[in-house]
């Protein structure tokens, strides 16, 4: 096997370990903590949002793939991003509602968590920055 | 460099989220080991106005909680109370309600509640009698 196949492979894995990483961080991690106590209805979301995983890896692929190449400097910017706005999906929106049973009442909860979901998506986007400059050295001294 | 940035970025970013994370988590903490009395309403004192079929209410709210709660609105069938800021104690207010008012006030037939907990996360809760 060609050294150029076995490096193609090795990208491979690398784009699909980073994109579960990435997946286990904004589909899982942040979710898990942010809702905290909620653990039984976030099971029931995680699992709706299980298909989200295939994207993640497959932009994990992608960002790997175009590693060196200059689309690849908007491209890490964007995928920050688009995790971040996965992660907003997953919260819907930052709305988050339960209903609790305290005989004999009924009570609704809403609870509004915009504002942190909107810093998570600066600071991601302020990340995919920082790693897309990263990019520009190699690029630019290739 | 780029690489101590880019950590230094994530581990920022984790402080962040955690710091401003904190007092929701705090709340919850607070409402999940005490849900019934952890925010509590009760009317004190009735002075009935029968000329105007009205009634003076004195009511009490109670908070337990640690983290300060702002722009405390409670509402009822045909009444409402506000309060900017609420901390830890006991907060009076009195209020002039009609009579059909207050009997619904009295039975928490249905009441709901906003609030901001530590002015960062806007929380509505509805109450509702059941049978």
């Amino acid at each position: 096997m060609s050294t150029k196949v076995i490096d193609i492979i090795k990208k491979l894995i690398y784009g699909i370990v980073l994109g579960i990483t990435y997946y286990l961080l904004y589909g899982y991690l942040l979710p898990t903590v942010i809702l905290g106590f909620t653990h039984a209805e976030l099971e029931v979301l995680t699992l709706r949002f299980l298909p989200y995983l295939g994207l993640f890896i497959s932009l994990g692929i992608v960002e790997e793939l175009l590693k060196n190449h200059p689309i690849s400097i908007p491209f890490r910017m964007l995928t920050k991003v688009i995790y971040a706005l996965i992660l907003v999906a997953i919260l819907n929106g930052g709305i988050i509602s339960t209903t609790l049973n305290i005989e004999p009442y009924i009570m609704s909860i809403r609870i509004n968590i915009t504002l942190l979901l909107y810093m998570i998506v600066i600071l991601s986007l302020i990340y995919g920055v920082i790693d897309s400059l990263s990019i520009v050295r190699k690029v630019t001294r290739s | 460099m780029l690489t101590v940035v880019k950590v230094g970025i994530a581990v920022l970013s984790a402080l962040i989220v955690m710091t401003l994370l904190s007092p929701l988590l705090i709340f919850l903490v607070d409402v999940i080991t005490n849900p019934v009395s952890v925010i509590q309403l009760r009317v004190e004192r009735v002075k009935y106005d029968v000329h105007n079929q009205s009634a003076k209410v004195e009511l009490s709210l109670t908070y337990s909680g640690s983290i300060p709660l702002t722009n405390v609105s409670i509402e009822w069938l045909g009444g409402s109370i506000h309060f900017d800021e609420v901390r830890k104690g006991v907060y009076r207010k009195t209020v002039t309600v009609s009579i059909e008012s207050l009997a619904a006030l009295q039975e928490l037939r249905l009441l709901s509640m906003s609030f901001s907990v530590g002015g960062l996360y806007p929380v509505t809760v509805s109450l509702r009698k059941t049978g």
